[in-house]
């Protein structure tokens, strides 16, 4: 998964893209691909095994988890790119009002920042290995040492350096390392399967649970089954489908049927990567008895110096733009502040949550709080569209917002939201099952409040 | 210039997968994978990006 989208973010952000803009499949089908082999990867494969997950569980789950991902940019995103043709934040500032825009934009930003951090901790682990520094184990929340912290914190500055210096330049060197980014995580799985020195499924299977034995202390007790798996697949991006981020991608689309690129990100990143990444844990596990998911050393391990600048490209190309972003975000609610100094104060705050490993630790837990936060306004998008709008493209294009700050989407909004974030807080459910009840939850309020804000203005 | 280029980036690509299947199936040992698995990563890093900046001169002129 990862946050570098939209090279065009300078174009048509308060108009529909033009005609002559619109972009052919193969760039669809190629940034998919690449985004999706990130710095994340190497965290969430990892920790499917830390948690004690069945190889078959994790097969199944993520096979269909993945295709419901799939389906949901296609039939739910995709199709109102196409007819509107709008950004994500202008088709809801139509819909929400400009100040309530600007409160999402700092929901965003703040999420995005704590992301990054997690990918400056990832890239880290990586540049730390030259200078033979300890790593953070599994169980530590704050850093190790003072020596982890300068690393983290010389990282963080780089990246956040080069986040405000601009876009362009990061962007195009991303797109230079995706086709090799995604052939080194193939390499590792394969180099993996070999360490491991399996020849059948059955063979995979002994050593996993193994693995996972070892990994839990003898407990080998699993607290993800098939159902975690498959709900974490389909909304560790929600924001993006579910939640219409991507709006802002497939409004360049000529044909709606793009949305199948998606599945090249879900196949390539979500499941060959992941599965690639978990394995390489096993071998670490299997070779040094060490159960830390650190992903610089893992990388190491499989395939050498290769590996390791993986481990800090993804890292990097993830963190960087998604920093830049969460500057945007930020800039949105202080419009007269320089872009510099917003997106490299945005940077400080992401190397400061870096400093923390504990955030790339709980990277699954996270994924899924910030679908559950930011995905339900994709809701409250696809609800207006078809119940209130009628898909009706040329009355929609020709509206305004009734006011800048629409109570109504507030509060369908923060309600679902709020209860969400409860149960996940105090009652232990996990993240990943909130994103679907609280999309649902919000347009159906959306729906009932509007109705009732109308009736009482008539 | 752009055909070597391309061609050697290709092949940079190949031999950065070629290595693990090779050793995979004992071709070659655990070391030389990893060594040309990093010059492989060490040509596409010199070859991408100068076959970037060719395409997007040529991209320039023809607007």
């Amino acid at each position: 998964m990862s946050e570098e989208k939209n090279t065009q973010m300078g174009e048509f952000e308060r108009e529909p893209v033009s005609d002559k803009s619109l972009k052919g499949a193969n760039k669809f089908w190629g940034m998919y691909a690449g985004e999706h082999a990130a710095g994340t990867e190497f965290m969430i494969g990892p920790l499917f095994l830390l948690n004690g997950v069945s190889l078959q569980n994790i097969f199944w789950g993520l096979l269909i988890g993945n295709l419901l991902a799939v389906l949901s940019w296609r039939y739910l995103c995709a199709p109102i790119a196409v007819q509107v043709r709008y950004t994500l934040y202008y088709h809801l500032e139509k819909i929400a009002g400009g100040g309530l825009v600007k409160f999402y934009n700092l929901a965003n930003g703040v999420l995005f920042c704590f992301l990054a951090g997690a990918m400056i901790t990832v890239s880290a682990t990586a540049v730390g290995i030259p200078f033979n520094i300890e790593m953070p184990g599994f169980s530590d929340v704050y850093p190790n040492s003072l020596l982890f912290v300068v690393l983290v914190v010389a990282v963080g500055l780089v990246i956040a350096f080069v986040a405000a210096l601009g876009y362009e330049t990061v962007s195009k060197f991303a797109n230079v390392a995706a086709p090799w980014m995604v052939l080194v995580f193939l390499a590792c799985g394969v180099v993996a399967l070999k360490q491991l020195g399996v020849n059948n499924w059955g063979g995979l299977e002994s050593v996993w649970t193994e693995s996972i034995l070892v990994a839990q202390k003898g407990d080998g007790k699993s607290t993800m089954g098939f159902w975690s798996v498959m709900f974490f697949a389909w909304f560790c991006n929600a924001a993006m489908h579910v939640g219409m981020a991507d709006l802002s991608v497939f409004r360049f689309a000529k044909k709606v049927s793009y949305g199948w690129a998606s599945s090249a990100g879900m196949y390539v990143g979500h499941f060959m990567a992941w599965i690639a990444a978990a394995l390489m844990l096993a071998v670490q596990i299997k070779l040094t008895q060490d159960t830390n998911p650190v992903p610089g050393p893992m990388a190491n391990n499989v395939v050498g110096i290769a590996g390791i600048l993986c481990v800090i490209v993804a890292g990097w190309t993830t963190a960087n733009p998604t920093i830049y972003r969460a500057g945007l975000a930020f800039q949105a609610i202080v419009p007269k502040a320089s872009r510099f100094k917003v997106t490299f104060a945005a940077g400080i705050i992401a190397t400061i949550a870096g400093v923390f490993p504990a955030f790339a630790w709980k990277l699954l837990g996270f994924v899924g709080l910030y679908g559950t936060i930011l995905a339900p306004m994709g809701g409250i998008l696809f609800f207006d569209w078809y119940y209130r709008q009628k898909g009706d493209v040329e009355k929609f294009h020709a509206s305004s917002p009734a006011s800048s700050f629409n109570m109504a989407v507030l509060f369908s909004w923060l309600i679902p939201v709020g209860i969400a974030v409860y149960f996940i807080q105090f009652k232990g459910v996990s993240a990943w099952y909130c994103p679907l009840p609280c999309w649902l939850g919000c347009g159906l309020l959306y729906l009932l409040l509007s109705k009732k804000t109308q009736e009482e203005v008539a | 210039m752009k055909t070597a280029l391309t061609i050697l980036g290709r092949l940079a690509l190949v031999m950065t997968i070629l290595p693990a299947f090779l050793y995979l199936f004992d071709v070659i040992s655990f070391s030389a994978l990893k060594d040309l698995m990093f010059a492989a990563t060490l040509v596409w890093f010199v070859c991408s990006p100068m076959l970037q900046k060719i395409h997007e001169q040529k991209a320039k002129e023809e607007n």
